[in-house]
């Protein structure tokens, strides 16, 4: 038993070196002082200085930010009352059409959601602009939260909720003051995984944004087309620096919940 | 026991970073007996198991199984198998194929172990369930086939991890004895682990009481039972009554015992100093109920509780410690109720004195 | 149960079923509608165009001149059969390596001591977090003729003329495995870590040796996590645009990218509704595995 120890260290070693190494080459490179992005010229951090004056860069991340807290709330609002449906409502009518519906989002290619977003809105004669693009991500991040907060809600032991109703609580009262209650760090993670989606997406937004609203990953990745630059390398660094920061910060609060519990 | 024991633990010693779960425990365990392992959780019985089957290795000391040395051993080339307390089938397989696990990896070939499987199935009383998954079988099913599947390989040993927790008391008691009536008729060493004391007592033919990661006593049921040589013991099986006292003579091989607040003078098998403090063991089923109300210890009925096939009672005697009295049979009809005042008394030969 | 629903309960459920409605099942019909139709220089472009202005009537009236023109279009051209030949190859070659590289990365993570195992999955799990496309273009400079790989093997002197691996196939399928790695691990970790020990010590006392417990015992059993994760990155990665886009060559043929081709480039919008239909329902049955196996874990 103890002889695989090895391997599986291996095993651990190789899997996070090959994630981690793209990462860790595209922060280094983006201290490159020279403009070929796969040759070293020294270390130098004129690539952030220009992105302060990249105003267009700055405008779209603004957007993209806007987009995202925005989109990422409905879909939390919209996505947990659907895991509550799901979790608690019991065989409604319609159950396997609304769970199918739930569910398809999550591996459906972001082609299809995009066109058949764009084609609504254009049937509709609907402009594009901020709100298609929130409204897209909307739905796709609802079906995320839905997924992540059912899962929570289906562990939880019912008979937390049947004591606060035999101590007096409506159905709805023990779902506010109990159930939500303890379902809240997935809530809140739910929120997370929908906005960090739409900060992401870059095909979506592409079918369903219009003139004046280009998110961010939209702006890179028409950069991206052109030709590589450590100024995205740049942007790229930041990025995964406040993702990194908002994910240490997440995890040493779990941790310190669950030093409090013991 | 035969002469050459099956399983030796020389001075063995298993640490979990600041606790010691196992410490410097030597034992012998013949072929062929059924042994127990006994004792309250944390005492080191699992350890114990786990380092004969091969998944804990000892920081100290040596395990022989057939006078061979373990210390390289893995668990799958032990000659030793076990009955998960969990039973631990395996979700995928039916029953046949949980039963026929251990022989395909010994390499059989196929029909020896069809008719294996077949064997085994009619001996723990599970025929034509052979193709049923773990899934669709009841607790006592699953256990059975768990046991099947443990002798399969015709192990020297099968250690038997609390293998009636799961069980309702009426199929416990069952199970108790068609694990004995197995074990006889198999004449494989079967070495039970629990924290049952009752079990330990019907099933086994030797007990090792542990405690703290040592053996505090091993013995025949009956000996450990009458005669327990700690209060940890005397406490941990069945239910005693402990009273203090003092040697105040010793007479032939009788020494008298005159107990703390309480007038009176008892009789003790076994010889100490005069003047000696000592711990006095009495059985509740031995304390002795006085019908002429003026002789012996008085007290109070705290209360009484009806069993059916026993009656107990507890009762504070003044100036003495609360004590319990048991009665079997068509005598707990004379067990007197609530309140009554009554008076005890320790017959001569029901006290063992406790060694310090 | 349906009967003594109470408001709050019917807007509960009503909301995301009107959301899903709206945004998500009327988007299908519009598109089906679309590629029933034919392109034409106008805007929108194609015809016939449905104006609720023009009057119920009209709208009839104009039903008439739906055609399964587009879908004859992607029925005539090879190149379609092709693209989505090709996507299914390199997605059904891309999930095999994705399984590869998950399985013992999940299990040594599943196997490691409990205190440690919040912590691998954070940092497994990480990765996704970080923008997508950013960790593609990473691949780009790592996978170009003069990039980041090919400088060090040249200069270990492992090889002494650069690995052509940008723009092919090849580094499509590292950026899908690389991309959706995460989504493999998941699943798996979860089966496995499931799974109690004491199987594998059961297995071992029968004489198993730890190879023969995890081929017999281990693998089979995390089967749904494997189907699950499976699942979750092959659908996805068929209809994948933006690797094949940053890593591919101009042969590489995906059907994400043709969409993305006719409906942008060609502005031919009831091709790309049919090519979105048909390709929707090659994945329908891939889609139904998916989510049985997904209600399945969820009941309770």
């Amino acid at each position: 038993m103890k002889s695989t120890s090895a391997v599986r260290t291996a095993a651990l070693f190789f899997g996070f070196a090959f994630l981690y190494a793209p990462i860790a080459l595209l922060v280094l490179y983006s201290f490159n002082a020279s403009r070929l992005v796969t040759v070293w010229g020294g270390f130098s951090t004129r690539w952030y200085a220009s992105l302060l004056e990249n105003d267009q860069l700055i405008a779209s991340a603004w957007i993209s930010l806007r987009v995202a807290l925005v989109s990422a709330l409905i879909a939390t609002i919209v996505g947990t009352c659907a895991a509550i449906a799901l979790a608690r409502f019991g065989r409604f009518r319609g159950r396997i059409a609304f769970s199918s519906m739930i569910y398809a989002p999550l591996v459906m290619p972001e082609v299809i959601t995009g066109l058949s977003l764009l084609l609504l809105f254009v049937a509709l004669d609907i402009p594009r602009g901020f709100w298609t693009v929130v409204v897209a991500h909307a739905t796709l991040g609802m079906c995320f939260v839905a997924v992540v907060v059912h899962a929570r809600l289906v562990t939880l032991d019912r008979s937390l909720e049947e004591a606060a109703m035999d101590l007096g609580a409506t159905p709805g009262g023990a779902l506010l003051r109990v159930t939500l209650p303890l379902a809240a760090p997935s809530i809140a993670a739910g929120y997370a995984l929908a906005f960090i989606l739409s900060i992401d997406d870059v095909v979506i937004a592409s079918f369903t944004s219009g003139p004046g609203s280009t998110t961010l990953p939209m702006r890179i990745y028409s950069q991206v087309r052109l030709g590589v630059t450590p100024e995205i390398n740049a942007v790229s660094t930041i990025l995964i620096g406040l993702v990194a920061l908002v994910l240490l910060t997440g995890f040493l609060l779990g941790l310190r919940g669950r030093m409090k519990q013991a | 026991m035969s002469a050459a024991p099956l399983i030796t633990f020389e001075h063995v010693t298993k640490r979990y970073g600041a606790v010691t779960a196992v410490d410097d425990v030597s034992l012998e365990i013949g072929a062929g007996e059924f042994f127990a392992l006994l004792g309250p959780s944390g005492c080191g019985k699992t350890t114990l198991m786990r380092l004969i089957a091969g998944f804990e290795t000892p920081d100290a000391g040596r395990i022989l199984i057939d006078g061979r040395d373990m210390a390289d051993m893995p668990p799958h080339a032990r000659p030793v198998n076990m009955m998960f307390q969990s039973y631990a089938l395996f979700p995928h397989m039916d029953v046949a194929r949980n039963i026929g696990f251990g022989l395909v990896q010994a390499g059989q070939p196929k029909h020896e172990i069809e008719t294996r499987v077949s064997e085994l199935l009619r001996l723990v009383q599970l025929e034509g369930l052979g193709a049923r998954k773990p899934d669709q079988l009841s607790g006592g099913q699953r256990q059975r086939v768990a046991l099947a599947r443990a002798l399969a390989r015709k192990p020297r040993l099968v250690l038997l991890d609390e293998p009636l927790a799961a069980l309702d008391r009426k199929l416990r008691e069952e199970t108790q004895f068609e694990l004995m009536r197995l074990q006889r008729e198999l004449g494989t060493g079967f070495m039970l682990v629990t924290h049952d004391q009752d079990e330990a007592m019907v099933m086994a033919q030797r007990i090792a009481v542990m405690r703290a990661g040592r053996i505090e006593q091993l013995g025949a049921p009956r000996a450990i039972y009458e005669e327990p040589a700690s209060r940890f013991v005397a406490g941990f099986i069945g239910e005693v009554n402990l009273f203090d006292g003092v040697i105040e003579r010793v007479d032939g091989g009788v020494s008298f015992v005159r107990l703390n607040g309480l007038d009176v003078l008892t009789p003790v098998a076994g010889v100490g100093a005069v003047g000696e403090s000592v711990t006095l063991a009495v059985r509740p089923e031995r304390m002795f109920l006085e019908l002429m109300h003026d002789e012996g210890l008085p007290g109070v009925v705290l209360d009484s509780a009806y069993r059916g096939d026993t009656q107990v009672a507890r009762v504070q005697l003044e100036n003495g410690p609360l004590v319990r009295l048991a009665r079997f049979g068509a005598d707990a009809a004379l067990m007197p109720e609530r309140g009554a005042k009554v008076r005890l008394s320790i017959p001569p030969d029901a006290a063992r004195i406790l060694p310090a | 149960m349906s009967a003594r629903r109470s408001a709050a309960e019917r807007l509960v459920l009503g909301a995301p079923w009107a959301w899903l409605a709206v945004f998500f099942l009327i988007p299908f019909l519009i598109v089906v509608k679309i590629s029933l139709s034919q392109a034409a220089l106008a805007q929108p472009p194609y015809t016939p165009a449905f104006d609720l202005a023009d009057g119920w009537e009209a709208m009839v009236g104009r039903l008439g001149e739906l055609s399964f023109a587009a879908y004859a279009g992607l029925a005539e051209d090879w190149l379609y059969a092709q693209a989505y030949l090709s996507s299914l190859r390199m997605a059904l070659i891309s999930t095999a390596f994705t399984l590869a590289v998950a399985y013992p990365m999940a299990y040594a993570m599943a196997r490691a001591p409990e205190h440690l195992r919040p912590v691998l999955l954070v940092l497994a799990i990480a990765p996704f977090w970080t923008s997508f496309l950013i960790r593609v273009y990473a691949w780009i400079t790592i996978l170009k003729d003069e990039g980041l790989l090919n400088q060090a093997l040249l200069s270990l002197g492992l090889i002494s003329e650069p690995l052509h691996i940008f723009a092919t196939d090849g580094a499509v399928v590292i950026g899908i495995v690389y991309s959706y790695l995460p989504f493999m691990v998941l699943p798996l970790y979860n089966a496995i870590a499931r799974q109690p020990p004491e199987l594998r010590e059961a297995a071992a006392d029968l004489g198993a040796s730890p190879t023969a417990a995890f081929w017999r015992i281990t693998v089979p059993l995390s089967g749904p996590g494997i189907l699950a994760g499976c699942l979750l990155v092959f659908i996805p990665a068929i209809g994948e645009f933006v690797i094949p886009d940053l890593l591919g060559g101009s042969d590489t043929l995906m059907i994400g990218r043709t969409l993305w081709v006719e409906f942008f480039d060609n502005r031919d919008w009831p091709a790309a509704s049919a090519v979105a239909v048909v390709l929707l329902a090659l994945l329908v049955v891939p889609m139904a595995l998916y989510e049985r196996s997904q209600m399945a874990e969820a009941q309770p």
